[in-house]
């Protein structure tokens, strides 16, 4: 029984087979083994380290002794409570990787740190005194000095550095590198820096930074309170970093895309002055802005009623109509602390500078905007000149 | 459709015909006891953890490399290569180069095997799973592939028979991409790590160890089912275009779908589809193959149950079309990031190496080891038990795996943690011990009767069935 010479199979020649094989073989090898090879040159992150001397020694253990078959090290998106998502530029240094294919034991990503040096050589020698219930072999054959290395080793598993956590976790090595170009800011910067904080930031942090923006009701996670004592003790680059690439799983977004460094850098010394006990803002008390100044508008008619529209327009939300601090917007949410009675005839002994600065600036810890932001010089004396007839003089 | 008869050496056997092949069949026999009971020992540590737990050598992360190697390149590779010297003479008309090389080829072998199990029991490793032999090994083991690649060119080269069988393409191809293959992805040119660094690592290993599946396994295996189904059924393939189609989608699809092991590591995204798409194509080659293989078992299910090789290569098919069902499903990404991690992995695994591979290559050996040596197979009984172990056995344990598997995936999917699921895996893990010391037992019984066949004073010779296929002779 002849076949057709046009059968498929009989244009398998051994040189179709052996050849047409190999190229196949080769274009696809191309395309996925030496392609990734080429393209995929992350750099180094902040968890990526290059091992030396006892950790260098406990990863040939981790090795020899098969760790990587029962624990794997990458956190996916989907894993709890684990750590950050793995990162290309995590295993810069690793030859071999250790990602591990199986979760018989717990990932070891970010073992580092979590427990004690005499916990992990308890567990390790006798892994059920620590962890009943446990599978994992134990390694009470290993010299004591291989442990010693194993766990200098399994320290280093969460990014290098070996600290106690504290609840606010260290800024990454590229934003904990930087330092603040701005100590005390100047007046003029204060006022640049205020104004980016009110365009940007008080919708949810609120003007005064206590988290009461007027956002702050609409999103699932409540703005930071920036006035609370914690932020004092954070270096100015946590807050940049915080600023730079936002909150994840809050509304805080990664405001590099939108601010400049030097912005980034004036918000965030701006930010850190509301949890400051001394309110830096009072630095500009004796600035040169606002000391010295007289309302050039003083007993002017048509200021008075240009200052009386722009009373009822922006602030008898809160002041009330009849200044007594018993605004619609006050009565509605109940500010704490209250809107000044500006019927108060003490308020009103304090200096043109004081009122007009406070008027401008705004008030730290309460919902009192810079209206600088909004109101022109001769509106702010204006509103002011009219406002001062509350105490009834 | 007339058989032929091939004369010559076929029907005057002397001592030395087809020793080699014997040889590393009988190897292979050797390696697939010792490998279950290294599986049994690692099954055993899923529950009494402290067992054996003060020897260095024999803790866990130790045994399981030990178990992996010595099922892949000493069972299953020795077998399939053992095959592979029987059945190409067979197709060709020519004798294998020298059955001199071949056995000095089969001794080397072994000796790696062994010192690939002396060295990771010691803790010398390059720690990436599939290739964990240390640089002098996989040296070895490439110029052993070399040699017995040579063995089967030579006899190529010398073939009297015009016609090349579906088996031999296999056959070819595999010997002359798997040492590439194997030199890639074990980065030989890095000693002593055998690595890459960084994330490249992770892709090159994954590219390596699912085609030491793909690209080995799969198409030495796929080529012994060829040839042993229609041989032992005594009727031609089926369709010889769904072949071609199966070989070259097999090359092509197989080679790409590394990295859908790493689905939710870092790797690149655009590699990850290549990956998974190529892993769902894979649909093409498994079921032209398998369509295949039906067509032409047509008919012939009595014969099956009558034949012991047959059961046990027509079983491997089933379990092989339902590994390669599996395998696609697992690899799309939202399965994957559900399934990953767990044990439904290791049931997937075993159904590969064990459920098809391993079943391909014992219908091999149980064909051919009567063939060669001419002498009865010592016990039909024995091996009918060994069959029924080994399945039963199988599905136990493959069963238990996976429902184990699906209880870590949904708990973690839950967000309970690792050490928390690990309390719930106990009863699992005990059926897993328990349905694999089926399968062992089954494999001691395999042991015990190959060993009385190979050593039987009786010699009771067996008519050769010295027929190629029929297509082959279709062919010309």
């Amino acid at each position: 029984m002849k076949a057709e010479p046009s059968a498929p199979q009989s244009r398998m020649t051994i040189p179709v087979i052996i050849i047409g094989g190999l190229i196949v073989f080769f274009s696809v090898v191309a395309f996925i083994v030496f392609l990734p090879y080429l393209v995929v040159t992350p750099k180094p992150t902040d968890k990526a380290h290059a091992l030396q001397g006892l950790a260098a020694k406990g990863r040939q253990i981790y090795l020899q002794n098969g760790c990587t078959y029962c624990h794997t090290q990458f956190v996916r998106d989907q894993d709890w409570a684990i750590g950050v998502t793995a990162e290309p530029g995590d295993y810069y240094y690793e030859e071999p990787h250790l990602l591990g294919s199986e979760r018989t034991g717990p990932d070891l990503s970010y073992v580092g740190g979590t427990r004690t040096d005499q916990w992990h050589r308890r567990h390790l020698k006798d892994p059920r005194s620590t962890s009943p219930g446990s599978l994992m072999a134990p390694f009470d054959f290993l010299k004591d000095d291989d442990i010693d290395a194993l766990l200098a080793y399994l320290q280093t598993l969460q990014g290098g550095k070996h600290k106690v956590r504290s609840v606010e976790p260290e800024a990454p090595h590229e934003y904990a590198s930087l330092k603040s170009t701005y100590k005390k800011l100047t007046a003029l910067e204060w006022s640049q820096a205020s104004a980016l904080f009110m365009r940007n930031c008080s919708t949810c942090h609120g003007p005064a930074g206590e988290g009461h923006g007027t956002y702050a009701m609409h999103v699932v996670t409540p703005p930071a309170n920036l006035t609370t004592p914690h932020f004092a003790r954070l270096p100015d680059q946590n807050f940049y970093w915080r600023i730079s690439e936002g909150l994840p799983g809050t509304a805080m977004p990664p405001w590099k895309m939108t601010l400049t460094e030097d912005e980034r850098w004036l918000v965030a010394a701006y930010a850190k002055t509301f949890s400051n006990k001394n309110g830096s803002p009072m630095g500009l008390r004796r600035g040169t802005l606002y000391s010295g100044l007289k309302n050039p508008l003083k007993d002017n008619r048509e200021a008075y009623q240009m200052g009386e529209q722009i009373y009822a327009d922006n602030c008898a939300a809160c002041h009330g109509e009849k200044g007594d601090g018993l605004g619609q917007a006050e009565l509605d949410v109940g500010f704490q602390p209250k809107p000044r009675n500006l019927t108060s005839a003490g308020l009103w002994r304090n200096s043109d500078s004081f009122l007009f600065w406070r008027v401008s600036e705004g008030v730290p810890g309460t919902r009192m905007p810079a209206w600088r932001l909004m109101l022109d010089e001769n509106e702010r004396w204006a509103v002011l000149e009219y406002a001062r007839h509350f105490s009834g003089k | 459709m007339k058989m032929k008869l091939l004369k010559s050496h076929e029907e005057s056997p002397n001592n030395n015909q087809h020793s080699a092949a014997k040889n590393f069949m009988l190897s292979a026999a050797f390696w697939l006891v010792a490998g279950v009971t290294m599986g049994l020992l690692l099954a055993t540590k899923f529950i009494a953890p402290d067992f054996l737990g003060g020897l260095a050598n024999l803790t866990f992360g130790r045994a399981r490399p030990v178990h992996v190697n010595i099922v892949g390149f000493g069972f299953l590779s020795m077998a399939f290569v053992g095959a592979a010297l029987y059945v190409v003479p067979r197709l060709t008309g020519a004798p294998i180069l020298s059955e001199r090389l071949g056995n000095i080829t089969m001794w080397l072998w072994n000796v790696t095997i062994a010192a690939g199990v002396a060295t990771l029991l010691m803790g010398y490793t390059q720690a990436r799973e599939y290739a964990e032999l240390i640089w002098p090994l996989d040296v070895a083991l490439v110029v052993l592939l070399g040699l017995s690649a040579v063995n089967i060119f030579g006899s190529v080269v010398r073939r009297t028979e015009k016609g090349i069988y579906v088996t031999l393409w296999y056959t070819l191809g595999t010997f002359a991409w798997f040492p590439f293959v194997y030199v890639i992805g074990n980065v030989m040119w890095n000693p002593p790590s055998g690595a890459l660094s960084g994330i490249n690592d992770s892709i090159w290993n994954w590219f390596y160890g699912h085609n030491v599946l793909g690209l080995w396994f799969t198409t030495l295996g796929v080529g012994l089912w060829y040839y042993l189904i229609p041989r032992l059924t005594k009727t031609p393939l089926y369709s010889h275009l769904l072949s071609l189609i199966g070989f070259w989608s097999i090359v092509f699809f197989y080679t790409g779908v590394g990295t859908h092991h790493i689905l939710q590591a870092p790797a690149p995204e655009w590699l990850k589809s290549i990956s998974v798409i190529f892993s769902v194509a894979l649909l093409i080659p498994v079921l032209t193959f398998t369509t295949n293989v039906g067509m032409t078992l047509r008919g012939n299910w009595k014969k099956v149950m009558q034949s012991v090789p047959l059961k046990f290569a027509v079983a491997g098919v089933i379990m092989y079309l339902l590994t390669c069902l599996q395998g696609p499903f697992q690899s799309l990404r939202v399965v994957n990031a559900f399934l990953h991690f767990g044990n439904w992995t290791v049931a997937h695994a075993h159904l590969a190496l064990l459920g098809s591979f391993g079943f391909a290559a014992l219908a091999g050996i149980y064909a051919f080891i009567p063939e060669i040596t001419g002498r009865k197979l010592y016990s039909e009984s024995l091996a009918n038990a060994h069959f029924w172990l080994t399945l039963v056995g199988f599905v136990g344990f493959f069963s238990a795996l996976t429902a184990a598997g699906l209880v870590q995936a949904s708990a973690w999917w839950n967000h309970l943690t690792v050490p928390v699921v690990m309390l719930q895996m106990k009863p699992y893990m005990i059926g897993r011990a328990l349905f694999g010391g089926m399968i062992v037992v089954g494999q001691y019984v395999f042991g015990y009767n190959v060993l009385r066949t190979v050593l039987s004073w009786e010699a009771v010779r067996v008519r050769q069935a010295a027929v190629v296929p029929a297509n082959v002779e279709a062919d010309r």
